[in-house]
C-alpha cells in the first residue's frame, strides 16, 4: 500500500499561525475519516508542550504529531505554505523554526512504521529532493515522487 | 557481558523516539553491545531514570534526572549525526568502566 495520497497533500496554503493550520488539518483529516474530531485540538496541545519544528541543513520543516489514541488510520499528509509558519524546534524550543513545509503524521502502530518515520527523517534531510518538493506544483506528483522516495530508501537505513 | 538497558524518549513516546530508538539498537549491536531499548513519553523519564543505564532524547531531559543522558536531535535533522553517535558509545564506554 503506498503512504502518500495525492488527497493528502495541500500546496500553498496560507495559515497565519501553526494553531489554525492545525484546526484545518484536524477537520481534513476527520472528514476524510483518519483521525478521531478531537485531532486538531490534539496536535495543538500537543505542539504547546513538545515542539515538532525541524531544521536540517537544507529546510525549515515541522512533523506534527499526537497520541495514537486520537488516529483512526495511520496517514502522512504534506503540506506546503505559500508563507512560512512558525513552529519552534523539537528539544530546542528557544529556537524558532520558520516551516516552509509540515508532514502530519498519523501514527498508530509506531513498531510497525519505524521504518517509514526513519525515511521520513531521510527525506527532510536530502537536499535535492526537498528542492524537488519546493517546485513541484501537481498534488498527484509530490505523492508520486513521496511514495518513489519512500520505495527506494525504505529498507536501506 | 551486561545488557545495558536505554530509555528512549520523546514528546509522544511514539513517532521520534521510534526512529531514534531503531539508530541507537543498531549503532550499539554493531558495536558489540548488547543493550535493551524501550521507548517513552519524556515527562516519564524522571521517574523511571533510575532504572535505567542511559537516556536518550529528542528533547531535554529534566535536571533532576541523574542517568547519563544524549540528546539526539541530531539524528532527526540530519546535521552531525556521527557526534551523536559518538556521544553514546562514549557514555556506554564509561558505563563499561564503572
Amino acid at each position: 500500500m503506498k503512504i502518500f495520497r495525492s488527497d493528502l497533500v495541500w500546496l500553498d496554503e496560507q495559515f497565519e499561525t501553526r494553531t489554525s493550520f492545525f484546526e484545518a488539518i484536524g477537520r481534513r483529516l476527520y472528514e476524510k475519516g483518519l483521525v478521531k474530531e478531537n485531532f486538531g485540538q490534539a496536535l495543538a496541545a500537543r505542539e504547546a508542550d513538545f515542539p515538532t519544528g525541524l531544521r536540517t541543513e537544507f529546510c525549515e520543516t515541522a512533523i506534527p504529531h499526537t497520541d495514537v489514541e486520537y488516529v483512526e488510520n495511520a496517514s502522512i499528509s504534506f503540506v506546503r505554505f505559500r508563507q512560512p509558519v512558525e513552529f519552534l524546534h523539537m528539544g530546542m524550543p528557544e529556537i524558532r523554526v520558520n516551516a516552509s513545509f509540515a508532514f502530519v503524521l498519523g501514527v498508530k502502530e509506531p513498531q510497525k512504521q519505524v521504518e517509514v518515520l526513519s525515511t521520513l527523517v531521510a527525506l527532510i534531510s536530502d537536499k535535492a529532493a526537498m528542492e524537488r518538493l519546493e517546485g513541484m506544483t501537481s498534488e498527484q506528483k509530490i505523492s508520486d515522487m513521496l511514495n518513489d522516495f519512500f520505495e527506494t530508501n525504505m529498507g536501506g537505513l | 557481558m551486561k545488557t545495558y538497558r536505554i530509555l528512549v524518549a520523546c514528546g509522544s513516546g511514539i513517532a521520534t523516539s521510534t526512529v531514534i530508538a531503531n539508530r541507537v539498537k543498531n549503532l550499539c549491536t554493531d558495536n558489540g553491545y548488547t543493550v535493551k531499548v524501550e521507548q517513552r513519553k519524556i515527562t516519564e523519564v524522571e521517574g523511571l531514570a533510575p532504572d535505567y543505564d542511559l537516556i536518550v532524547s529528542s528533547t531535554r531531559v529534566p535536571a533532576a534526572v541523574k542517568t547519563p543522558s544524549v540528546f539526539a536531535i541530531n539524528y532527526l535533522t540530519g546535521v552531525n549525526k556521527q557526534a551523536t553517535d559518538a556521544q553514546v558509545l562514549k557514555a556506554l564506554k564509561e558505563l563499561d568502566e564503572g
